[in-house]
């Protein structure tokens, strides 16, 4: 076995364009998909972050689509990826880091798995969450409006109380002459 | 006795990641990046927030990492 055999670990994040339609995205990632299994390479994880907010424009686009790749492979293989998402006009951004030099594949499989689990988990969990501080703020708003309307209800509306010959307007001029 | 005249900020704090080993850090998590960055987009130094070297090391390679990929700005937030 030489060193170019060794099996590394790298993850790649990249960015495309925001609107750009899925089975473009879809093309890009067989492409990549395809290299890393010409070069001998596994996939461990591919994940679609979605749609996100840029922190700063690249290219004039105010958000990005990160798609997240985890694999295993020989040093060459990133090389390719790189150099394949650079003739990419419609990817804003990448960024491959190097995550463990000769790994056993069948060991990070799992660990991989387990990270999806607990990522997937985490998501589930903010969701959860999330639908919950909705549903209790809804719950308070309508809580709220029941209040005033019952606040409402109880004060006087000036418009049909008030009758101006019900006032005794004599009173208070007798006052003032004595 | 430290000698009179001298402020010394109190000493006893460790390191936030080496006190909580769960922390993982991590370029792909703004949201702990962000706290260690300043208004204006600058990594905070050590003597602020009290890391220690290998972790402030580590917390300024995910900065850079995550500024590349726009998690975080690379200078002033709107």
């Amino acid at each position: 076995m030489t060193t170019a055999d060794l099996q590394h670990e790298y993850e790649t994040f990249y960015v495309t364009k925001p609107e750009l339609p899925d089975d473009e995205v879809n093309r890009i990632s067989e492409k990549l998909l395809g290299a890393i299994e010409r070069l001998k390479g596994a996939l461990l994880v591919s994940e679609d972050w979605g749609r996100r907010k840029l922190s700063y424009p690249i290219q004039r686009q105010n958000h990005g689509r990160y798609i997240y790749l985890n694999y295993v492979g020989p040093a060459a293989l990133p090389v390719e990826l790189e150099r394949s998402m650079g003739l990419e006009d419609n990817l804003i951004r990448f960024l491959t880091v190097k995550l463990g030099e000769d790994v056993d594949v069948e060991e990070r499989r799992v660990m991989a798995q387990e990270r999806t689990r607990v990522r997937a988990e985490r998501l589930a969990a903010q969701r959860a969450e999330e639908e919950e501080r909705a549903k209790m703020e809804a719950e308070y708003a309508s809580e709220r409006d029941d209040r005033r309307r019952e606040r409402d209800d109880r004060r006087p509306r000036e418009d049909e109380e008030f009758d101006p010959d019900a006032v005794d307007l004599d009173v208070v001029d007798d006052d003032e002459e004595v | 006795m430290p000698p009179t005249g001298t402020k010394r900020r109190s000493r006893g704090r460790p390191c936030r990641f080496c006190a909580d080993k769960t922390i993982g850090i991590d370029y792909k998590d703004p949201k702990l990046l962000r706290s260690f960055i300043t208004e204006g987009g600058k990594i905070v130094p050590r003597r602020i927030t009290g890391n220690c070297a290998r972790h402030q090391r580590q917390l300024a390679t995910a900065i850079k990492r995550a500024r590349h990929l726009a998690f975080v700005p690379y200078v002033a937030m709107e």
